[in-house]
C-alpha cells in the first residue's frame, strides 16, 4: 500500500489523469437532459392562435418527447407560412411570412403585421404552417393551424353598466354574421386570472348574444375602473378569440389586510413589538461583539 | 489514569511550563494524516464539482421537488448546527462553572463548533437555487420570518465562536510565531499576522481574561437561541410532525449531545495520533465526557419519549399517519436503529466505568453521530412528504424522495470540509491551551506571562 502510494506521488501526471477519470465518471452530466448528438430528434410543433381585440397572434410550441415527458425545445428557428410552404408571393400575399425563435420554454409567438387585415381583406380563414427544417439536431417537422376571422362586440345595457352583452361574429363574403349556439365566457380580470361571471355555460342565442350580470358588490382598481373580457374558445382549431374593455367603477378596492402590521404583512408592516425586540437583542448583542473586537484590537497595542 | 502532578515551586512550575511547550507546539503529518487530507480533498473536489453542475442546471440535479422542498441539505444544515452547540457547552459552560479539568478539551470544542457553523452556513447556501439572489435576503427579508431569524443568529453565533477561538489561541499564535523557526515563510507571516502583535505582557493576558469572561456569557443564549431558532424554522410550519411545542428543548438537548459526542471523538484521534498528547487528554477526560454524554443522552431520551409518545397515543390523522411511517412503515428500520444506536446502545455502554474508557467510548460517540445525522435526515424528509393537504395531481416522482448522487456527493464535500478544517487547525495551530493548561494545574499567572514563549 505504501509504495503505490509513493508510486503515485511521484507520477503527477497520473494523479491528474485519476482525477479527471473519476471527474467524468461522477459527473451528473450523465443524469442531465440532453438529447444524444449523432442521432436527430423527432420534435413535436403544437399550434395555437389567439386573437384580442381584433390582434391574431400564432403561438407555437416546440417539444420532444423523453421517458413520458414532453422537452421543451429552445433556440430552435422555426419558419412560418401561410397558405403553402413556399416563398413570399406578392400577388396572392401567401407563402412565408417569417421565422422566430424559441424561448427556454420552448415557446414563440408570431404576431401578424398591422397591414394584415388590409392585404387579407377578402380572405376569412387562413391556414397557417409552421416548420423546422435543416436543423442538426432535429428531425424535419411541420405542423398546421385554421384560423377563422372572428371577432367578439361588447355591449353594455343602457341603463345599467352591470348588465354586459357580448356578440360572437365571424367574417363572411357577405359580411359580419352572428354565430349562434356557441358557448363563450363573461370575465371580469382581477390581480392573478379572470373571474367568470354570469349564468354556467353561456350559449350565444340566434343574433350571436350572449350576456351577464355583474356582480354589483365587485371590488374595482383604484382608477375607479374594471376589464371586462369576452372569450370564446375555438376548441376545434386550439384557438382563443377575446375582447376586453376597461369600464368605470365605483367601488373601490377592500382595504389590503397586508398594509397592516401583522406577522403575515410585508416586511415594512411587521409588529412594532417584533421589531422593538429583534432590533434590541441584536443591538445588545452586536454592541457587545463590536466591544470585543475593540479589546482585541487593544491587545496590539499593549505590546 | 495519570494523575495531575501541581507544582510546588516556581522551578517546578517553569520546568512543567518548558514540557508542554515541547509537547505542546503542532506536529507534521505522517503518512497517515496525509492520506486523511487526500481523502478529504478528494471529496471536495467531487462535492464542488457537481456543486458547479447544480449551479449550472438548477436543482433540477437533486431530488428535490415541490413536494420534498428540503432534503438532505437542510438535514445536513440541521446537524452541523447540532454539532456547533458543543462550542458552548464546553468552553462556557464548563468555564462559567469553573470545571478543573477542561483545559485541554476547550480548544477541541472550539474549533469543532466554528467549523460546523461555517458549514451550516455554507450548507444552506447550497440549498439555495439561485445563490445569487442571496442579498435579497438582507435587503427585502421579513423581520416576522423564522429563516430571517436563523440567518442572524448563524451569523452572531459563528462570529462569537470565532472570537471564542481567537482570544485563547493568542498565546499560541505568538508561541507558534515565536517558537518554530523551521517553517515556511507564510506560515511564519501567517503566525505574525494572526498574533495581533501578542508579547506575552500581564495587560493583554487581563484582556484576554475578561474577553473570555464576556464571552463565557454571552455565548450561551446566542448557542441555545440558534438551536432554538432552527427548530422554528419547523415548528412554525403547520405540518405532522413538526406542530410541535417541545422542539426547542428538543433541538437543544439532541445538539448537546451530539457536539459532546464530537468533542470525544476529536479527543480520541488528536490523542491516537499526536505523539504525548495522552499525557494531556487522560483517560480521566474520557470518563468525565462519558458522564456528561450519558447524561445528555437521558435528557434527550426524556424529550424523545415526550416527543413520541403523546401523539403516538392519540395517532390522530396525518400526525398518525407520519407517527405510522416512522414505527412501522417505511422509515421503521432508519428510525429504530437511530433510536437504538444512536442513543440506548450509547446510554447502556456509558453507564459502566468501562465503557467510558477511550476505545469504548469512541465507538459510541460515533454511534451517537452517525444517528445524529439520520436523525435530522428522520425529521426533515418523512414531514414533507406527509403535509395535511392530500398529494393529489402531481408527478408520481413527487411522491417520493430520493438523494441524487449530487446532494450526496456535495453533502459529503460539506462534511469533508468541516473536518478538514479541524484538521488544518490541529496541523498549524496548538489545539490544547498551554497557558489554559498551566493555569488548570496550578502555574502561577506571573511565571505563565514570564516564561510561556521560553525555550529550555
Amino acid at each position: 500500500m505504501t509504495t503505490f502510494f509513493k508510486y503515485l506521488k511521484s507520477k503527477r501526471s497520473l494523479q491528474l489523469m485519476l482525477a479527471l477519470g473519476l471527474f467524468f465518471f461522477l459527473s451528473p452530466r450523465a443524469y442531465a437532459d440532453k438529447p444524444a448528438a449523432a442521432e436527430k430528434t423527432s420534435p413535436t410543433i403544437k399550434l395555437s392562435y389567439k386573437i384580442h381585440n381584433g390582434v391574431k397572434t400564432v403561438k407555437v410550441a416546440v417539444s420532444y418527447k423523453e421517458e413520458k415527458k414532453f422537452i421543451p425545445v429552445g433556440n430552435i428557428i422555426v419558419n412560418l407560412y401561410l397558405g403553402e410552404v413556399k416563398k413570399f408571393d406578392k400577388v396572392s400575399n401567401d407563402g412565408w411570412m417569417g421565422n422566430l425563435v424559441t424561448d427556454d420554454e420552448g415557446e414563440c409567438v408570431f404576431m401578424f403585421p398591422d397591414n394584415f387585415n388590409t392585404l387579407k381583406a377578402n380572405v376569412h380563414s387562413f391556414n397557417f404552417i409552421a416548420s423546422i427544417g435543416s436543423d442538426p439536431k432535429y428531425e424535419d417537422t411541420q405542423e398546421e393551424i385554421t384560423v377563422n376571422d372572428m371577432f367578439i362586440k361588447l355591449a353594455f345595457a343602457k341603463d345599467s353598466l352591470t348588465t354586459v352583452n357580448a356578440k360572437l361574429c365571424k367574417m363572411q363574403d357577405s359580411g359580419m354574421v352572428p354565430v349562434p349556439e356557441t358557448e363563450m365566457k363573461l370575465l371580469v380580470k382581477r390581480a392573478f386570472g379572470a373571474l367568470p361571471f354570469g349564468e354556467d355555460n353561456l350559449t350565444t342565442d340566434a343574433d350571436g348574444l350572449v350576456s351577464g350580470v355583474l356582480p354589483a358588490d365587485l371590488p374595482g382598481n383604484a382608477n375607479k375602473s374594471i376589464t371586462i373580457m369576452a372569450r370564446y374558445e375555438d376548441q376545434e382549431n386550439d384557438g382563443i378569440v377575446e375582447v376586453s374593455q376597461d369600464i368605470p367603477w365605483n367601488i373601490l378596492p377592500r382595504e389590503n389586510k397586508l398594509s397592516q402590521r401583522t406577522l403575515w404583512s410585508s416586511g415594512h408592516n411587521a409588529p412594532v413589538i417584533l421589531v422593538v425586540v429583534t432590533v434590541s437583542l441584536i443591538i445588545l448583542i452586536w454592541g457587545t461583539i463590536s466591544y470585543l473586537v475593540i479589546l482585541l484590537l487593544r491587545i496590539r497595542k499593549q505590546r | 489514569m495519570k494523575e495531575i502532578i501541581k507544582p510546588v515551586n516556581e522551578q517546578e512550575a517553569i520546568e512543567m511550563l518548558h514540557r508542554y511547550n515541547e509537547d505542546l507546539l503542532p506536529q507534521k503529518f505522517g503518512m497517515a494524516g496525509k492520506l486523511w487530507v487526500t481523502i478529504l480533498c478528494l471529496v471536495i473536489a467531487i462535492g464542488l464539482y457537481n456543486y458547479f453542475w447544480q449551479l449550472k442546471l438548477g436543482l433540477t440535479v437533486t431530488g428535490l421537488s415541490d413536494t420534498v422542498s428540503w432534503g438532505i441539505y437542510i438535514s445536513n444544515f440541521v446537524f452541523f448546527v447540532a454539532v456547533s452547540l458543543v462550542g458552548s457547552l464546553i468552553t462556557a459552560i464548563l468555564n462559567l462553572l469553573n470545571v478543573s479539568w477542561r483545559a485541554p478539551i476547550t480548544r477541541i470544542s472550539e474549533i469543532i463548533a466554528v467549523s460546523g457553523i461555517m458549514f451550516a452556513g455554507l450548507i444552506i447556501i447550497v440549498d439555495m437555487g439561485r445563490p445569487d439572489r442571496i442579498l435579497n435576503m438582507f435587503l427585502h427579508g421579513r423581520i416576522q420570518s423564522p429563516i430571517v431569524w436563523d440567518v442572524i443568529v448563524v451569523m452572531t453565533y459563528m462570529t462569537i465562536s470565532l472570537l471564542f477561538l481567537i482570544f485563547p489561541l493568542l498565546p499560541g499564535i505568538a508561541f507558534c510565531r515565536d517558537r518554530m523557526t523551521n517553517i515556511p515563510k507564510w506560515q511564519h507571516k501567517m503566525y505574525k499576522i494572526l498574533s495581533f502583535g501578542w508579547t506575552n505582557k500581564k495587560a493583554q493576558y487581563e484582556i484576554v481574561v475578561k474577553a473570555i469572561k464576556i464571552l463565557s456569557v454571552l455565548i450561551i443564549p446566542v448557542a441555545l437561541s440558534i438551536h432554538t431558532v432552527t427548530s422554528w424554522l419547523f415548528a412554525t410550519t403547520y405540518r405532522p410532525g413538526w406542530d410541535s411545542t417541545n422542539f426547542g428543548a428538543y433541538f437543544v438537548a439532541g445538539a448537546f449531545m451530539v457536539g459532546a459526542a464530537a468533542v470525544i471523538a476529536g479527543m480520541f484521534i488528536i490523542r491516537k495520533f499526536y505523539n504525548r498528547y495522552d499525557e494531556y487528554i487522560t483517560d480521566k477526560h474520557f470518563d468525565r465526557m462519558g458522564r456528561m454524554l450519558v447524561l445528555l443522552s437521558f435528557v434527550y431520551l426524556y424529550f424523545t419519549v415526550n416527543e413520541y409518545f403523546i401523539p403516538g397515543y392519540k395517532m390522530k390523522g396525518d400526525e398518525g399517519e407520519h407517527l405510522k411511517e416512522l414505527f412501522v412503515g417505511h422509515y421503521a428500520p432508519m428510525f429504530w436503529m437511530v433510536q437504538i444506536f444512536g442513543m440506548i446502545i450509547p446510554i447502556l455502554v456509558l453507564l459502566f466505568p468501562k465503557g467510558r474508557k477511550p476505545v469504548p467510548i469512541f465507538i459510541m460517540a460515533v454511534f451517537v453521530i452517525i444517528g445524529a445525522w439520520f436523525k435530522r435526515y428522520l425529521i426533515v424528509i418523512p414531514t414533507m412528504l406527509h403535509p395535511f393537504l392530500p398529494l393529489q395531481q402531481i408527478p408520481e416522482a413527487s411522491k417520493h424522495y430520493s438523494a441524487t448522487f449530487a446532494e450526496w456527493s456535495i453533502t459529503g464535500a460539506s462534511l469533508a470540509g468541516a473536518l478538514l478544517v479541524i484538521t488544518l487547525f490541529i496541523r498549524y495551530f496548538p489545539i490544547i491551551s498551554i497557558w489554559e493548561l498551566a493555569e488548570e494545574r496550578g502555574v502561577p499567572h506571573d511565571t505563565i506571562y514570564e516564561h510561556l514563549n521560553e525555550k529550555e
